[in-house]
């Protein structure tokens, strides 16, 4: 017995101290560069290639993805994988908010807006060559609703699906929902390839397959999946579009100044995690360059009107704090300028926007003389956030220095990302920060969500707040379909609500990406952030 | 022995039921809802239930925790929340990434603090035991997320000689799987070219982790091979003309290396953990990322089976050490 | 920490007065262990009088002077919200060593009492401390400390808390080792024989004689604590800001190092050269007190 012990022990070492000769030579031969032919193969791949293959694109995220099925996944980040593998049945146009035709070539709608008919256009199939057909997308959409998670949520209007004939399908609406064809254009609108259900397990609807792959009819379809490392997509040999990059490598790539160190020596052609501070270095490599776009994503602050601190009940105290902040300088500091001023809800750029309407300045006098009135002397409040936006820590610094102007001690709290969320959901904070980008190009991302009474909590009135007239607005406007009309509505909507102030309207960011100078074609969609037109661009 | 074995083997199952309970306990206390986290911010209440009904969270806690045992028991961790996968199968993929970078990490600390502590042992109080002692030190003095920064900016930036994340390129073609680690695999198969080219992606992550945990060993070494320069027969053997390399290999360093190896071996497990950190600078897809970003979203069946897997790991390492202390020494008694 | 300075001041009184006392003797012979000494006595001091050495207010934005790169004004260059990097670096000091000193006296004290009431009792109450601490030193340290501090939520106070749950299991096996071989001395024979109560026993004769191996472990944990609480400030589950917390500091800046080299680079040999100085100094006291050590 013993005997074998040692012997057991003598012979790992033994293993060991092979390795570890094997290990301590490789310094060395990896610079000489060894006699060996088979060993001289990595010694050359040791140079990073100044430029990757022209058919392949080498984007770098931050980290890996969840599931892929559109029926489930929620997350932004999935959706630069899915978008190209997928086609819908009507999709954004350019670089607009407005939908062209998609697999449909034409749609109507009823009167009352119940009722919508697509007609599909024929000659697209699945990458495994099975045609696109009005059975394909019943299937898609009874499938979302039965699998019940998020998406179903934003599909929940549709009571029935009726497939006409092979091109013509109708989708009956339990109530008018003017938004509903923009909802069709995004993510969770991807048509899936009915044959999934071969792949089910458990009723699952196949979706443990479509976690990890693809079936959709878009150019591209997902080859490859190394976890930890990257995500391979490469064409889908039954579309009818050909486009100019063969493969797409989304290498993984957690940190920052990896992923900027690799753009900079050419290693990937889209580096997606690098923080704005950092673009001003960038911009002066002599190949790289940094897009930059207005976007639909803003950041604000949620003012807590019914359960927080008490005095933030009163809209002058509300007032006041909106009126403390210098938002040139706020944006300066935390966005490097890459940010421009909220105005109200309604983001520039999408249709509601109100250029005519009041906008907050900093005022330290009148802040504090609205105090005053209030008399909410000596205010002391809780400003709540999380780890899950990098500029929040510095957002926090400024804010708090800019309250103590006015005579308001801020504490920060700053807690885990998901404990933020449920605490959000139930109202316990006096302010909180935020972010928002619409799912569907519709004012009604912002209004009815924001400020309907229903929506308390994380589902969107964040501030808690309610105002009956409010209520009525928005309500009214999100149940008939004439745009103008409905503009007006929301815009008398606004005017309330940057008078009352339930948010700091902060600013919308601009959306940066540094590429390489090699990268063509290229648009950017407010509505698609992150997901990349990759059957148009070229490098 | 079998005795001690299986004694040893019952408070093994002990201690990793412990573990569970506290993981799971702990990690269902952390407020904040993964259901929540899945279905996306928006999402009514109506959707919300059905999720949490969907994963089994609507069940009380216990009755969770019963469930999930029920299905450890089977080899069943569950499935991951935010992949849908069966944790099972996540693991397998991550596991032997942290496993080589760990291993060899192990290796490179032995191989250069056993001369470090030997050399700092026989030239005690001179100014070769001080720059080796103090070389050491700074290992252990230097957070990995600092000197594995300032790795990528020398090696990688100013020098580029060393790639800064991944295992492998993207244009070689690893190894097929067997043991799941590269090295080994490409070494069974005779592949060269990607046998070089996961040594070359290996090399500064696993020194960065080394460097941290050089002065484990050289500390034990320089300890061990004082205790044993001293003693009786030593000193025999110097009286009788025994010198030099002769005393120090053939009867010093022999005795001196069976306590540092025991020292080491447990600090394995710390050095699987301590992977975490080294993991995210490197982009290396082990367990460790995927531990940080399951965390992050809350995915109970993910956190519990890496604790588990570590904890396991650490078991049985602490088991095979002490079986080797009994069969080296049947003297020791408990 | 004023113990330490006490005893250096000690030093040059009894170098000039008395005989030489051989444990400063050793200490002195040995340049490892006296730089470890003057390290944390320099760092000790600035934070001690950071007041006196920096005019600018640790926590006091100033964003007209982001980024500034060291000079004259700002040794160390500024913040992303225009503080002064040396002067955090100077009160974060106390935050970081007395937290580290904090968290290692106080797992080593509870630690120890564990220990020698499991090894004095013995029997069930032993094999349920020792299986129990068994299963905290399974636990991947790191992640039982990030679960920990995210549960309780992160703040300095749990990051502590945390930290000296992972610390306590290794004194409890010092000090139970060591009171298994006390138990069998005829001190403690002749005490229990007199009849006097075990508590008493354990306070006033196992304790104090079991302490030499936890004092060695004290101080090589603490430069190991203070990594520890930095790598959880800088997993953003440690101090909150605006406190000057050193690991807090290198997460920040840590994405800012390729342009403003200065912001991580000065907080990070801050925590290197704190660590550092404790080590060495544990390196040494081991090498003196540990009897294995000497030949």
């Amino acid at each position: 017995m013993k005997r074998r012990w040692s012997s057991l022990f003598t012979s790992s070492l033994l293993v060991l101290s092979l390795m570890v000769s094997a290990c301590s030579s490789t310094p060395a031969s990896q610079s000489q560069g060894e006699a060996k032919p088979a060993e001289s193969k990595p010694a050359e791949a040791a140079k990073p290639a100044s430029t990757t293959p022209a058919d392949t694109l080498f984007v770098g995220i931050t980290s890996d993805q969840g599931t892929l099925d559109p029926a489930v996944t929620f997350d932004n980040s999935a959706w630069k994988i899915t978008y190209p593998t997928y086609q819908r049945l009507v999709e954004y146009d350019g670089g607009t908010t407005e939908v062209k035709p998609g697999l449909a070539k034409e749609w109507k709608v009823s009167e009352d807006g119940l009722t919508w008919t697509f007609t599909l256009a024929e000659g697209n199939k699945f990458s495994d060559g099975t045609p696109v057909t009005a059975e394909a997308v019943k299937f898609t959409f009874d499938r979302t609703l039965k699998i019940k998670k998020g998406p179903a949520d934003v599909y929940s209007v549709i009571k029935e699906i009726k497939v006409d004939s092979p091109t013509s399908v109708t989708f009956v609406l339990s109530k008018n929902f003017p938004p509903f064809l923009s909802t069709l254009a995004a993510n969770y609108g991807g048509i899936v390839n009915p044959k999934v259900m071969e792949k089910e397990q458990n009723g699952d609807l196949g979706q443990n397959f479509l976690a990890n792959n693809t079936m959709g009819s878009g150019p591209y379809q997902l080859s490859e999946w190394r976890k930890g490392e990257y995500l391979k997509l490469t064409l889908n040999p039954n579309s009818s579009v050909k486009p100019a990059l063969q493969n797409i490598f989304f290498k993984i790539i957690p940190d920052a100044t990896a992923q900027r160190l690799q753009l900079e020596q050419g290693e990937i052609d889209i580096a997606e995690g690098i923080p704005n501070e950092q673009l001003k270095a960038l911009k002066d490599l002599p190949n790289v360059e940094v897009l930059q776009q207005p976007s639909l994503f803003v950041d604000y602050i949620y003012v807590n009107s019914t359960k927080g601190n008490p005095a933030l009940q009163n809209p002058k105290v509300r007032q006041a704090l909106s009126y403390a902040i210098d938002y040139d300088a706020l944006t300066e500091s935390v966005q490097e300028g890459y940010a421009t001023q909220m105005r109200g809800p309604i983001p520039k750029g999408l249709w509601g926007y109100d250029e005519s309407a009041p906008q907050y300045k900093r005022d330290v006098e009148k802040a504090k003389a609205l105090l005053a009135e209030a008399g909410a002397t000596n205010l002391t409040i809780d400003l709540l956030y999380s780890d899950n936006k990098a500029w929040w820590e510095t957002e926090a610094l400024a804010l708090q220095a800019f309250f103590s102007d006015i005579g308001v001690k801020l504490n920060l709290k700053k807690i885990a990302y998901a404990t933020s969320r449920e605490m959000i959901d139930k109202g316990e904070f006096d302010l909180a920060m935020g972010v928002w980008s619409p799912d569907f190009g519709d004012p009604y991302m912002f209004m009815n969500y924001w400020f309907d009474s229903v929506n308390f909590g994380l589902a969107g009135n964040r501030a808690f707040y309610k105002n009956d007239k409010v209520d009525e607005l928005v309500r009214k406007a999100a149940s008939i379909n004439d745009k103008a009309e409905r503009e007006k509505l929301y815009k008398e909507a606004q005017l309330i609500t940057i008078d009352e102030a339930p948010y700091l309207y902060l600013y919308q960011k601009d959306f940066l990406l540094p590429v390489s100078k090699s990268v063509k074609g290229f648009v950017y969609n407010p509505m698609l952030e992150g997901i990349y037109n990759l059957a148009e661009m070229s490098k | 022995m079998r005795q001690i074995i299986t004694k040893r083997l019952s408070m093994l199952v002990l201690v990793l039921l412990g573990v569970t309970l506290i993981t799971f306990f702990l990690s269902h206390v952390i407020p904040g809802d993964p259901a929540r986290m899945m279905v996306g911010q928006r999402a009514s209440e109506e959707t919300l239930q059905e999720v949490r009904r969907q994963l089994g969270l609507d069940q009380p806690v216990w009755v969770q925790y019963f469930t999930y045992m029920k299905g450890l028991l089977a080899g069943d961790f569950g499935s991951s929340i935010r992949t849908q996968q069966p944790v099972v199968d996540d693991l397998i993929k991550f596991f032997p990434a942290t496993l080589e970078l760990a291993l060899t990490a192990f290796i490179i600390a032995i191989v250069i603090g056993i001369p470090i502590g030997i050399l700092s042992a026989v030239k005690k109080d001179t100014s070769w035991d001080h720059a080796g002692r103090f070389f050491s030190i700074a290992g252990i003095s230097t957070p990995v997320f600092w000197s594995g920064l300032i790795g990528i900016l020398v090696f990688y930036k100013f020098f580029d000689l060393l790639p800064s994340s991944g295992r492998i390129d993207l244009t070689v073609t690893p190894p097929p799987t067997i043991t799941g680690l590269y090295l080994f695999d490409s070494l069974i198969t005779g592949n060269w070219t990607a046998f070089g080219n996961s040594l070359w992606h290996l090399a500064l992550p696993a020194c960065t982790l080394a460097f941290a945990q050089l002065a484990i060993v050289t500390r034990q070494v320089r300890a061990s091979m004082l205790e044993v320069l001293g003693q009786e027969y030593i000193r025999t053997a110097l009286a009788n003309g025994i010198h030099g390399p002769v005393l120090l290999f053939r009867y010093a360093l022999r005795n001196a290396l069976i306590p540092t190896i025991t020292v080491v071996g447990l600090s394995f497990g710390s050095l699987l953990g301590g992977a975490v950190v080294t993991e995210t600078i490197f982009s290396w897809p082990g367990m460790g990322k995927y531990v940080v970003e399951s965390i992050a979203f809350l995915d109970f069946p993910a956190i519990m089976g890496f604790t588990f897997v570590i904890s396991f790991g650490y078991v049985i390492i602490n088991l095979l050490v002490d079986l080797t202390y009994y069969a080296l020494d049947p003297q020791i008694k408990e | 920490m004023s113990g330490m300075t006490a005893n250096t001041e000690s030093i040059s009184k009894v170098a000039t007065t008395k005989p030489v006392n051989p444990f400063w003797y050793k200490i002195r012979r040995n340049p490892l262990t006296l730089f470890g000494l003057f390290l944390l006595l320099l760092i000790l001091l600035a934070s001690i009088f950071a007041p006196l050495i920096s005019s600018y207010d640790p926590t006091k934005i100033n964003i007209t002077q982001r980024f500034a790169p060291p000079s004259g004004d700002h040794w160390f260059g500024t913040d992303e919200v225009g503080r002064d990097i040396f002067t955090r670096i100077l009160y974060g000091a106390r935050l970081s060593l007395g937290v580290g000193v904090a968290v290692v006296f106080g797992a080593g004290l509870i630690g120890t009492v564990i220990g020698a009431i499991s090894g004095y009792f013995g029997g069930k109450l032993d094999q349920i401390i020792m299986r129990l601490m068994d299963i905290v030193l399974a636990f991947p340290s790191l992640v039982l400390a990030m679960a920990v501090a995210a549960t309780l939520g992160p703040n300095l106070q749990n990051a502590m808390l945390a930290i000296a749950i992972i610390k306590i299991p290794v004194y409890v096996r010092l000090a139970r080792a060591e009171t298994l071989a006390l138990r069998e001395k005829l001190f403690v024979k002749a005490a229990v024989t007199f009849g006097i109560k075990p508590w008493r026993i354990i306070a006033r004769h196992i304790i104090p004689n079991a302490l030499s191996p936890v004092v060695i472990q004290v101080t090589l944990d603490i430069g190991d604590a203070i990594l520890l609480v930095a790598t959880l400030g800088f997993l953003g589950l440690g101090a909150q800001p605006p406190t000057p917390e050193w690991g807090a500091m290198i997460s920040i800046g840590w994405k800012y190092l390729l342009d403003y080299w200065w912001y991580p680079t000065f907080p990070g040999l801050a925590l290197f050269l704190a660590s550092c100085g404790f080590n060495l100094i544990g390196d040494g006291i081991r090498d003196i007190l540990d009897p294995k050590a000497n030949r």
